[in-house]
């Protein structure tokens, strides 16, 4: 097995008011280990104790009660944190920097040459895409960008684990999107990745692994893969069929005792409009869709993207019950 | 107010400094232990406690976890300081010059100069209402606090509110979450508010120049002056000519001057060390200033009569400078030159000498003043009477005495910082306060005197608090021994213990008052231009050092304070 990058033993954590009396428990006796390489996801209702869960990893918070190892080093270690990139549930920067310098100001924070720093800079605000705005105060900035930059400040030092607190949020499909990418790329860069979203597709899309709390406790932990395959159920993808080769279906299935338990045209999702519909008056300035035209373009794509659609969404695609 | 005269001796103020500040570490890393060790323990024989009685299980490996709970004091807080200065002794400059860069960044987004809008505004209704006057030492002293109030408030909501707000905002969050020491955070504050606030008083204070400078008539920019004057150590001859420590008290309830009286033996002599010849410029300049105290009427229309006598402590050589008339409300100023001819009384006949060979011998000369007429007083004290070398630049003197100011404000910023690492604004400002100004009080001074004045081990009337506490309630008079008129048990050897053990008490706890007196800062030494309003120059070792070595005698108690507040905290539970 891979070297465990994240090692949580026996975790609790009880939330005290001022005089130390008891608040909330919001963790309790969790234990998790994260693998080099891996997207881990952290999922669960809200309240149920992922950030929380990223605090103390990071240090922010004390554990009640339980061990915990971030890189070979205990959470309160600050060396370890040369390797490490968080980005917060809320981007907590200072509103009075602007893009670069509040950029600047954290890779002062680490060991980094002047020359690469600046570079380093640049490729993000590219990254992040908010090179119009490189020079405005973060105050004025939208939730989205504000996201955008934090999400850059995490990725500062090249860091080989990276722990996103709803990196989605707040961001446009085209930036959930890019996000998605980006989390993959970090991945083939060998790089670790801790996650927490409420965002299911988007987690299922990148994770390898996951784990959901609830209430502060562990639920369920594994590969998304496995946890997710439907062991009884086949789903066939074809190209447009008559009601007359449907029929004939059916009874080929009823030979095999199965059963087709429904007929369906596959719809594109409304991110793939979404992304469509931006890219092409990217291309297109001033044009306008409206909704005739824009559910015909979806026709046409539709058909395209039929095979390589993503079983992603909530719009089902055909489902057939499969013989045993 | 008094001045310092007397150069500040750094090695005592060093000792002072390491006994308070030992002293005070051994205290709470004793106290530290035992709370750690309590709260292991004590949770731990509770249940082995509980198990006993109750039936319960027994708590598991109970020896092992004790050996362990006893052992987790001394080892958990050695480690704590161990990992506390390797905290400071990692610091990475580039790291502290990030955040001191932030913060001066925050100070400015957040409208810190506005205080330069107060100060302008202030300096033009002051030009309109002094216009014309001639009192320099007015002005002075009035740039002074006009540039020092609207800081100190400056300082204050910076120091005390940044800090805090960086919690709230969790815009801290994510600088702790990069490789950042807490020590690194703490200096980084404390650097970026010294800059600000140096770069706001030097600004200030060049107008602050200028505005004097302009403000003076023409005719009374004489007085805009720096004397460096050179201090004796003062003593007395009462009127039969035996050696006193202090002069005549005439009835005045301000007992700072001691008085000669006309017409006796009665002398005050000073005694000056370590002149340096090379610094009179061939002459000797004296100047005082003596109170006049009339019995009689006496001759109305003369000032009283006084004269100077130079003695050379080594030969015992005296030689008398002429009779002089003083002038009673304001400086007498004798100049000798160096080649000087004086009526030698004991040969009766003119001599002629030069001084510095005559009257200094390895730079030590004594100076003795008699008054000259029969029933009237003269009134001294130490600073009344000293040697003048050429005067410092005005405006040296000036930036020195601003030294002081801005060290005063610097003293402030340290306070403020190190309050907000574990209060938030309104209790860092409200404590800051307090414990700048408490031992400036008035209705403490009284009491604080007392402490530190009282010797280990020495008696004090009516005893310390607790048997004063005892006496109140037993209507025991203060004079009568304790032990022998109390009788709460009827044994007598019993009372004695009991009486021994509060003794023993008092005494601990007087010490820990005298400790915690020790630890209030004197803020009086930071009153650097009431020398430079009084037309001195603001000498380094009087005047400065002292207001150096006050803010520096902070520094480390103050960093160690900030960081283990700061580090204990959890960030995010608020
Ligand atoms: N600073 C705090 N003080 C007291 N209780 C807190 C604090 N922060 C979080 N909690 C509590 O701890 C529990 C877990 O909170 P946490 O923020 O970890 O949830 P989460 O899983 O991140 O939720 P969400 O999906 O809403 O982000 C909640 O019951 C919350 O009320
Ligand atoms: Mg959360």
């Amino acid at each position: 097995m891979a070297e465990s990058v994240i090692q949580i033993r026996n975790l609790s954590k009880i939330y005290r008011d001022f005089w130390g009396r008891k608040k909330v428990r919001a963790l309790n006796s969790l234990s998790l280990d994260v693998e080099k390489g891996e997207v881990f996801g952290l999922l669960g209702p809200n309240g149920s104790g992922k950030t929380t869960t990223l605090k103390l990893l990071l240090g922010l918070l004390f554990p009640t009660e339980g061990k915990i190892t971030v890189l070979g080093k205990p959470a309160s270690n600050v060396e370890k944190n040369e390797r490490i990139g968080y980005l917060p549930e809320e981007s907590y920067l200072y509103k009075f920097l602007n893009a670069e310098e509040t950029l600047n100001f954290y890779g002062q924070l680490f060991k980094m040459s002047r020359v690469e720093r600046k570079k380093r800079i640049d490729e993000l605000i590219e990254l992040v895409g908010i090179q119009h705005a490189r020079k405005r105060q973060l105050k004025e900035y939208s939730k989205g960008m504000t996201r955008r930059i934090g999400l850059a400040q995490a990725l500062i030092n090249n860091p080989d684990l990276v722990m996103l607190d709803e990196p989605t949020s707040g961001l446009d499909p085209i930036g959930t999107r890019e996000m998605k990418d980006l989390i993959i790329q970090l991945k083939e860069q060998g790089k670790t990745v801790v996650m927490c979203s409420h965002l299911l597709a988007d987690v299922q899309d990148v994770c390898d692994r996951i784990a959901i709390l609830y209430g502060g406790e562990l639920k369920v932990m594994g590969e998304v893969d496995q946890l997710l395959t439907e062991q009884d159920e086949t789903q066939l993808h074809t190209s447009r069929l008559s009601e007359a080769a449907i029929s004939e279906i059916r009874e080929v299935l009823a030979r095999h005792n199965a059963e087709l338990s429904g007929v369906e045209q596959p719809r594109a999702n409304l991110e793939d409009l979404f992304l469509r519909t931006v890219h092409e008056s990217k291309s297109r300035p001033g044009r306008r869709f409206t909704s005739d035209e824009a559910a015909q373009s979806s026709a046409t794509t539709a058909v395209e993207t039929k095979t390589d659609d993503k079983p992603s969404d909530d719009t089902p695609d055909d489902k057939n019950s499969p013989a045993s | 107010m008094i001045p310092n005269i007397q150069p500040y001796d750094l090695m005592t103020g060093i000792k002072h400094w390491a006994t308070v500040v030992g002293t005070l570490t051994g205290v709470f890393f004793v106290l530290a232990v035992i709370l750690v060790t309590i709260s292991r323990v004590v949770p731990l024989l509770w249940n082995a406690l509980l198990a006993l009685f109750t039936g319960r299980p027994f708590p598991e490996k109970f020896g092992e976890r004790l050996v362990e709970g006893l052992l987790a004091g001394p080892v958990n807080v050695t480690k704590g300081v161990w990992n506390g200065l390797l905290d400071f002794a990692l610091m990475s400059p580039r790291r502290v010059w990030a955040l001191t860069v932030l913060t001066i960044r925050e100070s400015l987004r957040r409208k810190a100069f506005s205080v330069l809008v107060i100060f302008a505004v202030l300096m033009m209704f002051a030009g309109w209402f002094f216009a014309g006057g001639d009192d320099v030492k007015v002005y002075i002293s009035f740039v002074f606090r006009v540039i020092s109030w609207p800081m100190l408030i400056l300082v204050l909501l910076l120091s005390c509110w940044g800090l805090p707000r960086d919690i709230k905002d969790r815009s801290l969050h994510t600088v702790v979450t990069k490789p950042t020491r807490k020590s690194e955070i703490v200096v980084g504050r404390l650097l970026g508010y010294s800059a600000v606030t140096t770069a706001a008083v030097a600004l200030m204070a060049v107008v602050g120049y200028i505005w004097i400078v302009r403000q003076t008539p023409e005719d009374a920019r004489s007085q805009l002056i720096a004397r460096v004057p050179i201090y004796g150590t003062l003593t007395y001859l009462d009127r039969e000519g035996n050696f006193a420590e202090k002069g005549v008290n005439v009835g005045d309830e301000w007992d700072y001057r001691g008085f000669i009286e006309g017409g006796t033996r009665s002398r005050a002599i000073w005694e000056f060390k370590n002149i340096d010849t090379r610094r009179l410029n061939d002459q000797l300049v004296i100047e005082s200033n003596f109170e006049a105290k009339r019995m009689h009427k006496g001759d109305i229309g003369k000032t009283l009569l006084m004269q100077y006598t130079l003695i050379n402590p080594k030969s015992g050589d005296r030689i008398d400078v002429p009779q002089t008339h003083i002038s009673e409300f304001g400086e007498n100023i004798t100049t000798v030159p160096r080649q000087f001819t004086f009526y030698d009384r004991d040969t009766k006949q003119n001599r002629t000498v030069d001084l510095f060979d005559a009257a200094i011998a390895d730079g030590n000369m004594k100076i003795e003043v008699r008054c000259l007429n029969v029933g009237q007083f003269l009134g001294m004290a130490e600073a009344d009477l000293f040697l003048r070398t050429p005067n410092a630049p005005f405006w040296f003197a000036y930036v020195k005495g601003f030294a002081g100011t801005l060290l005063m404000l610097l003293l402030v910023i340290l306070f403020g910082v190190t309050a907000s690492c574990f209060t938030k604004g309104p209790v860092a400002t409200i404590a800051t306060c307090v414990f700048v100004l408490v031992r400036q009080l008035r209705p403490f001074q009284e009491i604080f005197e007392r402490i530190l004045n009282q010797k280990p081990g020495e008696e004090i009337l009516g005893g310390g608090p607790i048997e004063a506490t005892i006496r109140v309630y037993t209507h025991l008079n203060p004079q009568v021994p304790m032990h022998d008129h109390l009788s709460p048990t009827g044994s007598e050897s019993v009372d004695f213990l009991i009486f021994k053990v509060v003794k023993q008490i008092d005494g601990v706890i007087i010490e820990g008052l005298r400790l915690a007196v020790n630890v209030l800062p004197d803020f009086t030494q930071f009153y650097t231009e009431t020398r430079l309003a009084n037309g001195f120059d603001v000498s380094w070792d009087t005047t400065l050092l002292p207001a150096v070595t006050l803010t520096l005698a902070y520094i480390i108690p103050c960093l160690l304070i900030a960081y283990y507040s700061l580090k204990n905290r959890e960030l995010e539970a608020k």
